[in-house]
């Protein structure tokens, strides 16, 4: 095993190139990770951690504690939310955008990618001013129209918190989407039409199947970064709201319950994991066809 | 059956066709010839709906379709890099057409078997398009066009993708099947040889035109232009001042400004003194049944000449040849050089 991995590693050429990469990656972020993760495993007693020992109990602790599993469901459907929203959102964005000319193009690219020149913690300071109490925007535009009488309430809810998340995640959904849309090859659709398939069949049953890699790698990027997120569900979810990330960050930094943090930062980390390789594996069962199998 | 009256089509300030016309009968196989940029797959991509003409009239089976959108057409469409679903497998992209029209699955299923059988590719029916050689991709893209008994085939440029020895034999193969299903065909190629094998009848393009509409040996025998014979074929198009030399073509000629001489009609004799029309050979290879020379005139100008090796001896470059023309009467009077 050992010897093939030096094999390669010697085959590999310019693979030393990354060497750079890795070391920097090693020090400043990979054994920062260890050791902090190895916190929940390790006897902590009044902020005094005791190299060397060794205990489960934080993972048990946590596991068997209902609020992390209510807390890790709302994470979680929080989440898978927000990603379906923005891949609704993005979707036909992408689409237009590939169909389009190059001002339409230029145009659609500008004001997706200019959000990310601002920080998403403005951004999401935005949407108090959005959402917020009796004077947010939105209370007040229905109010002047006559559409409601009461202010509703939306701010430290959960749809503003999956509000936030999509706005701020949406680019990372929209740029792979208008990757593989832009490059798919129209002819597929001119077959299509041209076999005698309406044009909403052949969007669904061609365009949509084709661009599987785009949403994979979409869905992937913003599930990750919504599941992941702290800072939005503080904002926009108020005091009550919370996440595992939200947890992680209060026990660690608030609480100081560095054990538990850890575990919980694990368990966060280890679950994002599984859920993307889930992702992962449904993209390649709907992307059977593009393993090559020998030619006869 | 096809009728294409008076197309014209711009691309921004390019006039990609100028008043094409063609008049083309049921069970007829057409080729649409020419150079790449001469606007023959912009003509057939209006006949299948692709595009639309900017002017003139496309009428199918007495059905105007002009307006028509390629999927109410009811044509087959092959294209140029086959366009199969990656994602269905042989049997799913040949059902397309079909589930499109809803036909019951019964029926559905006969049918698709009965094209996998028309291409031979029964067995590869489960397969995805990734796994199939080029030749392979082609029949399931012909099987699936063929399907959904269209009333019109068209291909486009359905050989490029293959290589030299494969795709004269599937042009064999395609115009076997094509007769065989009695289908009306156009094709589209820049393969002269390609046009010959598949055609009843091509027409030669150039410059959004179409220069000569007529049967392969009629282009061959009788082009219309210098340009047509030049591109179907070798051709030697000799300027009237040079042609006239030549003994037995002035009358051949007639006041033409150019004369078409095929490589074929031309003999050279070494062994007689310098009589005639005289020139030097400058380069000589072997094309397997026949030699190909390219002589240089006494004022320089090229000249191309293939002989039967039967009873020939190989002449050897520099010698000094005296240059005939076997058949005066072959030779085509046209209006100007290339």
């Amino acid at each position: 095993m050992a010897e093939a991995l030096w094999t390669r590693f010697r085959e590999g050429r310019g693979i030393w190139l990354s060497v750079p990469a890795f070391v920097f990656l090693t020090i400043f972020f990979i054994a920062p990770m260890a050791v902090l993760l190895s916190f929940g495993f390790t006897e902590i007693e009044r902020g005094q951690v005791r190299e060397g020992t060794f205990t489960l109990k934080y993972l048990t602790n946590t596991l068997t504690d209902d609020l992390f599993w209510w807390v890790w469901w709302k994470s979680f459907y929080i989440g898978v939310l927000s990603t379906l929203l923005c891949f609704l959102l993005a979707y036909p964005l992408a689409y237009v955008y590939s169909n389009s000319g190059r001002v339409m193009r230029l145009l659609i690219l500008i004001l997706t990618i200019s959000p990310l020149l601002t920080s998403a913690i403005v951004r999401t300071y935005a949407w108090l001013v959005i959402l917020g109490g009796r004077r947010g925007v939105v209370n007040v535009t229905l109010i002047e129209l006559g559409l409601i009488d009461r202010p509703i309430r939306m701010l430290n809810t959960d749809f503003a918190v999956i509000m936030g998340m999509t706005q701020v995640h949406l680019p990372f959904m929209i740029l792979p989407l208008i990757t593989v849309l832009a490059a798919r090859d129209r002819n597929m659709e001119a077959a299509s039409l041209g076999m005698g398939a309406s044009r909403i069949a052949t969007f669904f049953k061609i365009t949509v199947p084709m661009s599987t890699p785009g949403i994979v790698a979409g869905l992937t990027i913003v599930f990750a970064l919504s599941y992941t997120n702290f800072i939005i569900p503080q904002l926009l979810g108020g005091g009550g709201f919370t996440t595992l990330a939200v947890q992680v960050y209060e026990q660690i930094v608030v609480i100081l319950d560095w054990g538990r943090g850890a575990m919980l930062a694990l368990l966060l980390l280890g679950s994002c994991f599984v859920f993307i390789l889930a992702i992962g594996l449904a993209g390649n069962r709907a992307m059977r066809w593009a393993e090559r199998e020998a030619a006869t | 059956m096809i009728e294409a009256e008076g197309i014209n089509k711009l691309f921004g300030a390019n006039h990609v066709l100028r008043d094409c016309s063609l008049s083309i009968d049921t069970g007829e196989v057409v080729t649409l010839l020419g150079a790449s940029g001469c606007g023959k797959t912009t003509l057939l991509r209006c006949i299948a709906g692709f595009e639309t003409p900017d002017s003139g009239t496309i009428t199918l089976a007495a059905t105007d379709v002009t307006r028509l959108p390629p999927n109410r057409r009811n044509v087959g469409f092959v294209f140029q890099n086959y366009a199969l679903f990656p994602h269905m497998t042989v049997r799913d992209n040949v059902a397309y057409g079909l589930k499109a029209r809803r036909i019951e699955k019964d029926r559905l299923e006969r049918e698709v078997a009965e094209a996998l059988d028309l291409v031979s590719l029964q067995d590869f029916a489960n397969r995805f398009p990734k796994s199939l050689s080029g030749g392979q991709q082609q029949r399931v893209a012909l099987a699936r066009a063929l399907v959904v008994q269209p009333k019109v085939l068209l291909m486009d440029e359905a050989f490029n993708a293959l290589d030299a020895k494969l795709r004269g034999a599937m042009q064999v193969e395609l115009r076997k099947i094509v007769k065989r299903v009695g289908i009306t065909a156009i094709c589209v190629t820049h393969d002269q040889a390609e046009a010959l094998t598949i055609s009843d009848r091509i027409a030669v393009m150039s410059e959004g035109r179409i220069q000569q509409f007529a049967t392969p040996d009629e282009i061959y025998d009788r082009p219309t232009s210098a340009f047509v014979a030049d591109f179907i074929g070798a051709a030697n198009v000799l300027p009237r001042g040079i042609a006239e030399r030549f003994s037995g073509i002035a009358e051949r000629l007639n006041g033409s400004a150019a004369l078409v001489v095929r490589p074929e009609n031309i003999a050279l004799n070494v062994s007689e003194g310098p009589s005639g029309v005289v020139g030097t050979v400058t380069f000589s290879r072997l094309t397997g049944p026949s030699m190909d020379y390219e002589v240089a005139l006494g004022d320089g100008t090229p000249l191309r000449a293939t002989i039967a090796r039967e009873g020939h001896d190989a002449i050897p470059v520099g010698a000094k040849v005296e240059v005939t023309i076997r058949n005066p009467d072959a030779c085509v009077p046209v209006a100007g050089m290339l």
